[in-house]
């Protein structure tokens, strides 16, 4: 696992404390800066960096002033100006709310109780260009999507989904689907979440408020959360989305 | 009913099913008197005093069975009143005989006495009831003084000495030998709740002081600088099982039907593994039986993780439709080799209890590479899961 240099790491998160820390629970990574909003990453010299690691919520402790972009608006902001992969990291372990970032164009969503192997291990297949999926979202995407969307999924993308929900890793659940090329495994984890997301989109509009997203940001609302962690328009405008709806 | 609110099982309950049992004989022998009754109507001498002496004998078996009923016992006086009409009704019978002499007599006044000296017999002392079946055979023997008593029925008088003698006896050494059983039992009985009342207070006591302080020494000793990661999970372990006595002890919760709430529960038992628990809320209802013994087939898994896996991620998942259920419980830790050892992954009494009521279990592990338990099946369950088949 250690081959090869370290991955690098931006960290942005508004608790400087998460960064130094993540330096001694995951030395497989390298943390080549910190920062406490994204305007502030956005605005400093460019660092050479893999992978960002972007908290969710990025308001904690602030008294007035404008509000920092967050969320999903924070994904899509990193996004749009070429600065990714990003990860979410967050103290928030609500699958649908981690689902929705992935939507939004997350490669990752990890907590922050996860051991520090978890965390360098989801930087590290992030850096490689692959999708990790937590086994928590992807049970919980599994349960969506048979609710919502049955039979919408392809075999494979359905059981990538429940053997990963059940906390199978890539080469297990390769053989398990039989296919020869665990690489394979993460594209249909991708694929599936993006189904989901591209149905969810394709049936709501934002007046009506039925998208996934509407019921996830009341939750984080009800948990005493920020409000607009999910935006609506995040979800639709995923780079690699095949058709864009904007209304 | 009595059996559903008492039970038969004690002395109580053999004067109960005396009482029964009377009851069933009483009225055998006034339904065949009212048939002999019917049957000979018109050939007695005198009808009006055999009507008389049949109407005495049932108001008297009649007093006997209410009082017995209602004292859950036969009556000492109740059955005194009845030996005495019997004996009555026998010296009265030949007054009451038919008037052609070649006619045999009527027998009614005989076969209903049998029954009385086994009463007799049922509640009174040995020399008592001895005295009551003498007086009912005298009583019969004194038919065989009239001059008039056909030969059918002089035989008839020394043949029923035998039945006197037996009803009796048998009721007698049955009744002493039932009562003397339910005396061992009642004895027996209480010796077990004296036991049962000393084991409780001994368990709801003695352990707690221990337990308490057990679990105190144990977690301290896990909280140590440098423990061996080996050594940190039998103490948590040993601090599980020691919260695991202490909740039996507490008496712990019978199996809900819901699979998904049992399963978030199991949480609080493993917070020193890195646990996702990934379980369906929805849906998950199934019954209190299998419930239970999926419960305890994860916690089982989950044991077995925080001893011998070393794993860094463990997730419980659990998913259920209308036609079928899946819970598993997969570890990132060791694994091992499944030809022969079928047992690290889960105990084989577990698997037994969840292939009896129709699961299947599958194991999968390969050395280095994790676990997989998974536990499947329909809704078709092959036993009876009521919740009461759980104790």
């Amino acid at each position: 696992m250690d081959d090869g240099p370290r991955p690098r790491v931006v960290v942005i998160d508004d608790h400087p404390v998460i960064a130094s820390g993540l330096t001694c629970l995951a030395p497989q990574i390298e943390v080549v800066a910190s920062f406490s909003t994204v305007e502030d990453f956005l605005g400093a010299p460019p660092s050479p960096a893999d992978v960002v690691l972007l908290d969710l919520q990025l308001d904690a402790g602030r008294r007035g002033g404008p509000q920092p972009i967050m969320g999903t608006a924070a994904i899509r902001c990193l996004l749009e100006r070429g600065k990714g992969p990003v990860v979410v990291y967050t103290a928030i372990a609500e699958e649908m709310l981690l689902a929705a970032c992935l939507a939004a164009g997350a490669m990752g969503a990890v907590t922050k109780n996860a051991p520090g192997a978890t965390i360098a291990e989801v930087v590290r297949i992030v850096a490689h260009g692959d999708m990790w999926v937590d086994p928590a979202v992807a049970g919980a995407l599994r349960r969506y999507a048979q609710r919502r969307h049955a039979g919408a999924l392809s075999p494979q993308q359905a059981n990538a989904l429940r053997y990963r929900g059940q906390g199978l890793k890539q080469q297990a659940i390769a053989d398990k689907i039989g296919v020869s090329d665990p690489e394979v495994v993460y594209r249909y984890l991708q694929s599936a979440v993006h189904k989901i997301a591209d149905l969810d989109g394709g049936e709501a509009t934002e007046a009506n408020g039925k998208h996934a997203g509407a019921h996830i940001d009341e939750i984080a609302q009800r948990s005493g959360l920020s409000g607009g962690l999910v935006r609506w328009e995040d979800l639709q405008t995923r780079p690699d989305r095949p058709t864009r709806k904007r209304h | 009913m009595w059996a559903s609110r008492d039970g038969f099982l004690n002395r109580q309950g053999v004067e109960r099913a005396t009482v029964g049992a009377t009851g069933a004989l009483k009225a055998h022998n006034l339904i065949q008197m009212v048939v002999v009754l019917v049957l000979t109507r018109g050939e007695s001498r005198r009808p009006s005093l055999e009507l008389a002496a049949a109407a005495v004998f049932a108001v008297s078996a009649v007093f006997l069975l209410v009082a017995a009923f209602r004292a859950q016992r036969l009556s000492r006086a109740a059955v005194a009143v009845d030996v005495v009409v019997a004996v009555s009704v026998l010296l009265v019978a030949p007054f009451f005989q038919p008037v052609d002499p070649s006619q045999p007599w009527v027998d009614w006044p005989l076969f209903v006495a049998f029954l009385v000296a086994a009463e007799a017999s049922a509640c009174f002392t040995p020399a008592l009831a001895s005295v009551a079946t003498l007086a009912l055979m005298g009583a019969a023997f004194s038919w065989l003084v009239w001059g008039s008593l056909p030969p059918a029925s002089r035989q008839m008088i020394y043949a029923s000495f035998v039945p006197f003698v037996a009803f009796a006896a048998v009721s007698y050494l049955f009744l002493q030998y039932l009562r003397r059983l339910a005396a061992l039992a009642d004895a027996r009985a209480e010796t077990i709740r004296m036991l049962e009342e000393e084991r409780t207070r001994r368990v709801l006591h003695t352990p707690y002081r221990l337990l308490n302080d057990l679990t105190g020494m144990l977690r301290a000793e896990g909280d140590r600088e440098g423990a061996q990661p080996a050594s940190r999970a039998r103490l948590a372990e040993a601090v599980a099982s020691a919260l695991e006595i202490e909740s039996i002890v507490r008496g712990t919760d019978p199996a809900s039907s819901n699979l998904a709430a049992d399963l978030q529960r199991l949480r609080d038992q493993f917070v020193d593994l890195p646990m996702i628990m990934n379980v369906e809320d929805a849906g998950m209802s199934l019954p209190p039986g299998a419930v239970y013994r999926i419960r305890e087939a994860v916690r089982s898994a989950l044991q077995n993780v925080r001893l011998h896996a070393q794993a860094t991620e463990v997730v419980v998942y659990a998913t259920a439709d209308r036609l079928s259920w899946l819970v598993s419980v997969h570890d990132d830790g060791r694994g091992f080799d499944t030809t022969g050892h079928r047992g690290v992954g889960l105990n084989q009494l577990v698997v037994g209890a969840l292939e009896e009521i129709g699961a299947q279990v599958r194991i999968e592990s390969t050395p280095g590479q994790g676990t997989l338990i998974e536990i499947s099946g329909d809704h078709q369950w092959t036993m009876d899961l009521a919740p009461a088949s759980l104790s």
